[in-house]
């Protein structure tokens, strides 16, 4: 018998892009920045009652290395007692992170839980600062997993016919539906702005300069780009390929927390649940067509929480790339309005370990706003995963 | 006086790319251009192509000032020159308005290539003393060539300064001129060009026609006359052509500077030349297309050399000027026509234009890269010879009169110099003292011969008195064949016993541009790859026959002995008593690149254009080359990113595009010198030797083993090449290669970080360019390279 998992805060940073706003930010700053967030807004909690931390991070390693949940945990001044514990599903992580926490309150083990995910891409490159390939992946035909994400979306895009034009199509529209979402104000809930200090030394004054400024916005939507622009963009990945950097998410910065509660501490707390998470299910995929991972996960959450596909009326649905995303909608016939209604990553950015805790709280704010009853957030992995987690709007 | 600091007036194409002269030098260098473009000017440095800088990070002796509000930080400059637009009322307004803000003891000058020095300064008033012309060819950093005009104003040593700072520390190539139109190298370059326009007309030969008749096959550069025209503009041309119109009315040949009406078309359609990606010549649908003057189209090239015409081309070029005017063919007759009329073009004017024969000569040579200037081809003729036919076919063209007692224009005396009616002697400036084998012109006695230790028809190893030996190539492009090696290896012993040090040095540009691809690929078709007894007189035959075109074979070696005999002799390059350097200039590749790799030392023009491009040809460095740069690689606490970049390097083919990118690349190292002056790369080359001679040299360790990425790093390299390949971005036979270089440059699929030593990598190199070498995609990619000059793709 397992007991309910309610959602009583879904918070975020600003997604900045790589090099940008945050590109001198540390992300165990961003994300001790968010967990104390999650304190400030839920004063009645008592901090000592929060069982585990749980991060997600993709490239856990330098600034975001040594177990960055425990760190930023302590940055956050939780208390000592408040333990800390770092995952990696590449970019599930920070749906996992939440997944994991959720099933501890659901074993009936921990009444308060915090997990969020965290990523500087800024700070930390894809596949980290010292890649290190196991040479059995080329002797023994494991090949997909050398594959770069941007090869195995053309893979995607052979596979299942996905041709240019929707993709740049799609890619347009996510970020015209970021736009309109920011022009209606629907990020204001979910993101805490984050007071970005600089300290350079200035050439001009020769002394030390100290800067700061209030990020509250996403940084890569652009909101001048056009169909025209996007057609125009040179294949990254195949000589004669369609995926371009316009049609594929952006490298980004951010770091994403929810805090998860028992029904027992609902009461103890007087606390007010924004949402209830309802199942989680990951599935494994030929690593050479990554991207179509949700087509898997999908169907398997859905089944498990005895749903069905037309009752989750809001979909986030992580855009690695437009070829995927369109592979994945297409395969399952999900209808294109109930997908990403604020935009995607390829408008709003994609911090790897960060973006299923980011992307939680955009769906958890949302369905609330539209009194949509279910929700679900849901991506593809890296080296051939899909991931997709279900919440119920209260 | 040391200059140092530079304004230039004028960022335009030529004031940017002036301003990237000296600020590739290390020279402080103000750029003035107007205030709402100065940041964009500074900008622009960096995008010129070919590129003006040597090194990104040198744009930073640059800084952007504006004519506005700048003009007082002209007092820091000791070295003003202006380069705005060409025209004299601007110019002297400029000059008029910076004056009140120069250092008294400043240097002036203006850079005009058609303009009059003494027009443009004459109300400098006092400055007039410290002004000069000057004449940068387009683009300054490649173009070595630099006319220095005075006035008659001019003190006279600012010349004498400036030769010596241009020569030494910009590394150009300098010549005095007089105040005339064109000054010395475009009054007798662009009336070439004007003769080729003339005499084309007249006999109805096409644009490529001409080209194919005045390049390689004269001894000029491959762009000829009008690729040429396109390369340095039509505009421009026009421009040049309508000065000389106007100026030179009381010339006797005035008539040719007449503008053509087809140029005048093309410039009536914009069709300026390169610049405008249509001129003469126009590529359309990836094929070259000419200018048509009748129909105004663009047809697909259709020229055809008469084989007479090309037979005598191939003769000495002693014999050039009677055998083509006794062939009566169109061709013949151009080319003759062409000659005759240049050659008397420059006899006439060289009283009033230029000091000596030699000063037109090198003018040609240094501005126009001919290989044989026109006084140079025609004493090799003969001088009164050719006269006399001269005169035959134009009884009342005009000479000077000088030229009735002049057998010879270059004695061992010097040049004749009709102002002086003697040979003058070379300029005896200090600067030259560095030049130690000073090019001379044909017929002129050469500048230091050294003593020969031993000579064949490659190399030629001699020495100076100094205790210092030289090892120089003879081969085309100084590639290295058999008997390079064999007398390498032979070189080396010698040094070791007889000398304190040795040398390997060019006395003429490239240092090396590889292996001799026809043995490789000869000794493969023959089945000479790794046994000797494939190799059978039938199969000689029966290549032969199908290869009509590559020369003849013999004496040829198994490869496999080859590679092993090149790797023995590098390495003995590295590690023999004596320390050697190797002096590079231009090209170092393939096996260049490894020759220089394994000497002690290196000292580098500036201008030098290294890498290992083996793959290009279907193989990989296999002297020594993969080893050296994973050995430098293994000297990085991380090896991997280091070694990444080396295979990236080795993997594209890339070539440094100056000695300062070769740093970044590996290629140098810190203690390399790299030069300037080309010319005073043997001076230097001869100085590290007796450094290293003077720290009591001392080889390292030649047991001394050292780590390698292995099996890690392989795969690392491996991810990188399957995206590649799955992008298409690289061919199925590239890929193949590529995975051989990864295989030596992390030393096999060992455990990361393990310690080898020399042999172990050789070997591997050796083991896979065999292996190769035997495939039909390789054999196909040499070829192609001998045949065509450009790699296939395969």
């Amino acid at each position: 018998m397992s007991q309910a998992v309610y959602i009583v805060s879904s918070i975020r940073t600003p997604v900045g892009k790589a090099g940008g706003v945050f590109k001198n930010v540390r992300p165990d700053d961003l994300l001790g920045f968010v967990l104390k967030s999650l304190l400030v807004d839920n004063p009645s909690v008592d901090p000592s009652m929060i069982d585990d931390v749980i991060i997600g991070c993709a490239m856990p390693e330098a600034e975001q290395g040594l177990n960055v949940a425990r760190i930023s945990s302590l940055l956050a001044n939780y208390p000592y007692s408040v333990s800390g514990v770092t995952v990696n599903r590449f970019c599930a992580s920070g749906l996992q992170s939440i997944a994991y926490a959720a099933d501890r309150i659901r074993l009936g083990e921990a009444e308060v839980m915090v997990a969020g995910g965290v990523e500087s891409m800024s700070m930390i490159p894809m596949m980290g600062h010292h890649p290190a390939f196991n040479i059995k992946v080329f002797n023994e035909d494991n090949i997909g997993i050398a594959y770069g994400m941007g090869t195995t979306a053309e893979q995607v895009v052979k596979k299942y016919k996905i041709d240019r034009d929707s993709q740049d199509q799609f890619a347009f529209d996510s970020h015209q539906k970021a736009i309109n979402a920011i022009n209606e104000g629907y990020f204001k809930d979910e993101i805490k702005p984050y007071k970005v200090i600089s300290k350079t030394y200035d050439l001009k004054i020769k002394n030390i300069l100290e800067k700061s400024s209030l990020v509250s916005q996403d940084e890569g939507i652009r909101f001048d780009t056009s169909a025209k622009q996007l057609s125009n963009l040179k294949a990254a990945f195949h000589i004669n390929g369609s995926v371009t950097a316009g049609n594929s998410s952006q490298m980004s910065d951010g770091a994403g927390a929810v805090m998860l509660c028992s029904e027992k501490a609902l009461k103890l707390f007087d606390l007010t649940p924004m949402a209830r998470f309802v199942g989680y299910a990951v599935s494994g995929v030929d690593p050479k067509i990554m991207g179509i991972g949700p087509v898997l996960a999908i169907p398997k959450v859905l089944t498990q929480c005895g749903l069905k596909q037309h009752e989750i009326g809001h979909i986030e649905l992580n855009e690695a790339f437009a070829a995927q995303s369109l592979a994945v909608i297409q395969e399952l016939g999900l209808d294109p309005k109930a997908v990403n209604p604020l935009g995607g990553a390829i408008a709003l950015g994609h911090p790897l370990g960060a973006t299923g805790s980011i992307r939680t709280a955009t769906l958890l704010h949302h369905l609330k706003r539209t009194n949509t009853h279910y929700g679900m957030v849901t991506m593809c992995v890296g080296s051939g995963m899909g991931a997709a987690g279900i919440f119920e709007a209260l | 006086m040391k200059i140092s600091h530079v304004g230039i007036l004028g960022s335009g194409v030529m004031g940017a790319q002036i301003a990237a002269v000296f600020a590739n030098a290390n020279i402080p260098t103000l750029l003035f251009g107007k205030e709402a473009h100065v940041e964009d000017n500074l900008n622009n440095i960096s995008s010129f192509k070919p590129k003006a800088l040597t090194h990104p990070d040198q744009q930073s002796w640059i800084t952007a000032a504006s004519f506005e509000n700048d003009l007082n930080q002209l007092s820091s400059c000791d070295f003003v020159i202006e380069a705005i637009i060409e025209d004299v009322d601007a110019k002297q307004d400029l000059f008029a308005k910076i004056l009140p803000y120069l250092s008294t003891n400043v240097i002036l000058a203006t850079n005009t290539s058609s303009l009059s020095v003494d027009q443009i300064g004459k109300n400098l008033g006092d400055f007039q003393s410290q002004f000069c012309g000057i004449h940068f060819f387009n683009p300054p950093r490649y173009m070595s060539l630099v006319e220095l005009i005075s006035t008659e104003k001019t003190k006279p040593d600012l010349l004498n300064q400036l030769e010596g700072f241009f020569t030494s520390e910009l590394g150009k190539n300098i010549l005095y001129a007089n105040d005339e139109p064109g000054f010395v190298a475009n009054r007798i370059g662009v009336f070439s060009i004007a003769a080729c326009i003339h005499h084309a007309d007249r006999l109805a030969l096409d644009f490529d026609t001409v080209d194919a008749l005045t390049g390689t096959k004269l001894k000029r550069p491959k762009s000829a006359t009008f690729r040429t025209a396109d390369l340095v503009g039509l505009d421009i041309l026009k421009h040049v052509f309508d000065q000389f119109d106007q100026v030179l009315s009381d010339d006797p040949w005035h008539a040719y500077f007449k503008t053509p009406q087809w140029l005048e078309n093309l410039l009536k359609q914009h069709a300026l030349g390169e610049k405008t990606k249509a001129g003469i010549y126009k590529k359309e649908d990836g094929e070259i297309r000419v200018y048509q003057t009748e129909s105004q189209n663009y047809n697909k090239a259709n020229y055809e050399i008469e084989a007479s015409v090309k037979s005598i081309l191939k003769t000495d070029i002693s014999c050039w000027i009677t055998a083509l005017r006794s062939n009566q063919h169109p061709q013949s007759q151009f080319l003759y026509s062409v000659i005759k009329d240049t050659c008397l073009y420059g006899a006439y004017h060289l009283q009033t234009i230029a000091h000596s024969a030699r000063d037109i000569d090198w003018a040609l040579h240094w501005g126009f890269g001919w290989e044989v200037g026109i006084f140079e081809l025609w004493q090799a003729n003969g001088v009164q010879a050719s006269l006399a036919l001269f005169l035959q076919d134009d009884a009342d063209v005009s000479i000077p009169n000088w030229i009735n007692g002049v057998t010879d224009f270059y004695t061992d005396k010097g040049a004749y110099s009709p102002s002086e009616d003697d040979y003058t002697p070379y300029s005896k400036h200090a600067v030259y003292d560095r030049q130690l084998h000073r090019p001379t012109l044909i017929g002129e006695s050469k500048h230091g011969q050294g003593v020969t230790i031993f000579e064949n028809d490659s190399v030629k190893f001699f020495h100076e008195n100094d205790g210092i030996a030289i090892f120089s190539l003879k081969t085309k492009l100084h590639t290295l064949n058999l008997e390079v090696i064999d007398s390498l290896k032979q070189a080396i012993a010698i040094s070791e016993q007889e000398f304190k040090a040795m040398i390997i040095w060019q006395d003429s540009t490239p240092f090396c541009a590889g292996a001799n691809l026809y043995e490789i690929v000869a000794g493969a078709k023959l089945g000479m790859i790794d046994h000797q007894n494939l190799y059978t007189k039938f199969k000689k035959k029966a290549w032969q026959l199908l290869k009509p075109k590559l020369p003849n074979i013999d004496n040829l070696k198994p490869i496999n002995e080859v590679i092993e005999l090149l790797q023995r002799v590098l390495m003995s390059l590295k590690y023999s008593k004596i320390p050697i350097v190797a002096a590079v200039e231009g090209m170092a590749l393939g096996g260049g690149c490894e020759m220089m790799l394994h000497c002690d030392r290196r000292v580098v023009h500036a201008e030098s254009y290294i890498g290992l491009v083996e793959i290009g040809v279907g193989l990989l460095p296999a002297g020594g080359g993969c080893k050296e740069m994973a050995r430098r690689a293994a000297k990085h606490k991380d090896l991997f990113p280091t070694l990444a970049q080396y295979f990236e390097q080795i993997g594209l083919a890339k070539v440094s595009e100056s000695a300062q990118l070769a740093v970044d690349m590996g290629y140098l190292d810190q203690q390399d010198v790299i030069v300037v002056q080309r010319l005073e790369l043997l001076y230097f080359a001869k100085q590290q030797a007796q450094i290293m001679i003077d720290e009591q040299y001392r080889p390292e360790d030649a047991s001394q083993t050292f780590k390698v990425g292995g099996a890690t790093a392989k795969a690392n390299i491996l991810a990188q090449l399957t995206n590649m390949r799955t992008g298409d971005f690289i061919s199925e036979h590239d890929d193949f290669i590529a995975r051989k270089i990864a295989d030596v440059l992390c030393g096999g699929e060992v455990d990361a970080n393990t310690e080898v030593e020399n042999q172990y990598l050789l070997d591997l190199e050796k083991n896979h360019f065999i292996e190769l070498l035997k495939l039909e995609k390789t054999q196909d990619r040499i070829e192609h390279m001998l045949i065509k000059h450009k790699p296939l793709r395969n």
